[in-house]
């Protein structure tokens, strides 16, 4: 079978900064795959080479067996695009932005407005309304509904759930989870582990520009990430923080602060059989989780 | 087509409002003429009574009073200023059709849709050129029914083409200069003050340099290509500044698109 995404040693330069180098990446129809990697690792100028609106500097890609450069339009009939932010030219009501977006498509109109209507209706919102009069988290919608509404065969998200909250981003992913029942491959880029954890089924670790792993995301279910910062009643033992799960341990007097990325539940039996005064846990950024990743790894 | 039709629709209403500022031009220029024209009777009246030897004397023995005075002369006098507004028009339209994504952050929107990038830069250029079309046919409307308003009595219709198809050479010149520039300056932030700049500094450079004599300036400004007394004259335009201005104008066409198809378009920002 043609895999949905294909690159070949795609690489990128620009002036100074950095693009992204040797990128190989095979992604096939029907999966959810994650792309993850901190702000800067070159996940959007992969994703923009893919879409043909930056030009690659060597290598290839084909989007169901399309090249992207000398194909370009036809490799992208088939895909629906969500950039992390959305915009749109001014003065336009939605419905008419959405019917411009749909024309360009060779599916037949009626069929996409049809989608359209389905996808508003959902997502609760309101199509005769100016853009320029929306929130930030309903012009995401249109950006939702613009994505998909020609009911794309791959879709690609560029860190999109940005702006929507807790609420639409359950609607978003559960929306996500069917249309991928139906067959549509996804393409979910984020530097949120959690979300590609909750969504994918296999994911790309890219880092200044290099993927540096790709693997199911089995290996990484199962595993919860938590930068704890414990203050202590009284000195501990360090002994007691001798675990595999433990990274980027350190002590100041009655803060205790590391990485855990285990099970969830090794760390509560860890945790209580301390004599806590306050305890905070939060997902780590990447760039924590990747260093300790390395270590062990490495 | 889509995207044709979708820059026409977004074009009418700048078109509409510069045909209403060219009525407003025409009207208040030609309406000019009347007194203009009556002035002229008494000038030539004058003339005509006056001595030949009298009129060696002052220097206006050669004067043909029936081209000098004519409508047709009258003109050829006030048609830069609409030709002035004209290209300052066909430069905001050139330097706003392919940088409106650009500053509308639209590009992304734009260019992942299916489409050639060249498909959409003939798109927008034949959008901007339907617009200056339709201003043209409006022009010409307006500056014929004037003369025929105002009493100019009967003129050389060649030559009266000839003078008002410059208005629309110099639209063209402008609308590729206007494209090459946007394509040139990456963020523009007023496409109006850069348009007002380059139309205005070229009209200046072209009447400070025929004033002072140099006759070079022409090939620089699109406003000097035409003359009008030599057209008057000859019922005919200069070739050299023609193909002066034609070589301008496919010059920014090519290199326009040439830019407009391969750049990179980074994140938005």
């Amino acid at each position: 079978m043609t895999p949905a995404i294909e690159t070949k040693q795609l690489t990128k330069k620009y002036g100074k900064s950095r693009g992204i180098i040797d990128i190989d990446l095979q992604i096939q129809e029907g999966e959810i795959f994650g792309f993850i990697g901190p702000n800067g690792a070159g996940k959007s100028t992969t994703i923009r080479t893919l879409l043909g609106l930056l030009k690659p500097t060597s290598g290839s890609a084909t989007l169901f067996g399309k090249d992207i450069v000398n194909e370009g339009p036809a490799a992208r009939e088939d895909v629906g695009y969500l950039p992390s932010e959305v915009f749109y030219y001014d003065n336009m009501r939605v419905i008419d932005l959405l019917k411009y977006s749909a024309s360009f498509y060779k599916k037949p109109k009626r069929d996409i407005e049809i989608r359209m209507h389905e996808l508003a209706k959902l997502l609760d919102l309101d199509l005769t309304r100016k853009i320029d009069d929306l929130s930030y988290g309903n012009k995401k919608k249109v950006g939702i509904i613009q994505g998909m509404q020609h009911s794309p065969r791959l879709l690609i998200l560029d860190e999109p759930t940005g702006g929507l909250d807790p609420l639409m981003q359950q609607t978003f992913f559960d929306l996500l989870r069917q249309e991928n029942k139906h067959g549509v491959t996804i393409l979910f880029s984020s530097h949120i582990l959690s979300e590609v954890q909750k969504l994918c089924d296999r994911v790309a670790i890219i880092k200044d520009g290099r993927i540096v792993e790709t693997q199911s995301i089995k290996s990484l279910r199962g595993h919860n990430y938590f930068r704890c910062e414990l203050e202590l009643a009284a000195p501990a033992k360090k002994s007691i923080f001798a675990n595999k799960n433990i990274s980027d341990f350190s002590v100041h007097g009655h803060n205790i602060h590391f990485i855990w990325s285990g099970d969830v539940n090794e760390l509560t039996r860890l945790l209580a059989g301390l004599q806590l005064t306050d305890i905070s846990l939060e997902e780590p950024e990447l760039e924590e989780i990747f260093l300790h990743y390395y270590k062990k790894e490495g | 087509m889509n995207v044709f039709r979708f820059e026409l629709r977004s074009l009418s209403r700048s078109t509409f409002l510069w045909i209403l500022v060219l009525l407003l031009l025409t009207s208040i220029y030609m309406s000019v003429y009347p007194a203009f024209a009556s002035d002229v009777d008494t000038l030539k009246n004058l003339y005509s009574h006056l001595p030949a030897a009298a009129r060696a004397a002052m220097g206006l023995s050669h004067i043909d009073t029936n081209t000098q005075f004519s409508f047709l002369n009258f003109y050829g006098n006030i048609f830069p200023f609409f030709m002035l507004a004209g290209s300052i028009q066909a430069m905001l339209l050139g330097v706003g059709i392919l940088s409106r994504e650009v500053r509308s952050k639209t590009t992304d929107f734009l260019l992942s849709k299916p489409i050639r990038r060249r498909t959409i830069f003939l798109s927008k250029y034949a959008a901007a050129l339907t617009s200056l079309v339709v201003t043209g046919i409006a022009f010409v409307a307006m500056t014929f029914i004037g003369a025929k308003i105002t009493g100019a009595g009967s003129f050389s219709m060649t030559t009266y083409l000839l003078i008002t198809a410059v208005f629309s050479i110099v639209q063209l010149v402008f609308l590729s200069l206007g494209l090459l520039v946007s394509q040139l300056i990456k963020k523009i932030k007023s496409p109006a003050s850069i348009s007002l700049a380059v139309t205005l500094g070229l009209f200046i450079t072209g009447t400070l340099g025929i004033a002072l004599g140099e006759d070079k300036v022409r090939y620089l400004s699109p406003f000097k290509y035409v003359d009008f007394l030599y057209v008057i004259d000859h019922k005919a335009y200069e070739w050299q500044y023609l193909v002066a201005g034609i070589s301008l104008f496919i010059t920014c066409i090519v290199m326009s698109y040439l830019l407009y198809i391969r750049r990179d378009r980074r994140a938005v920002d």
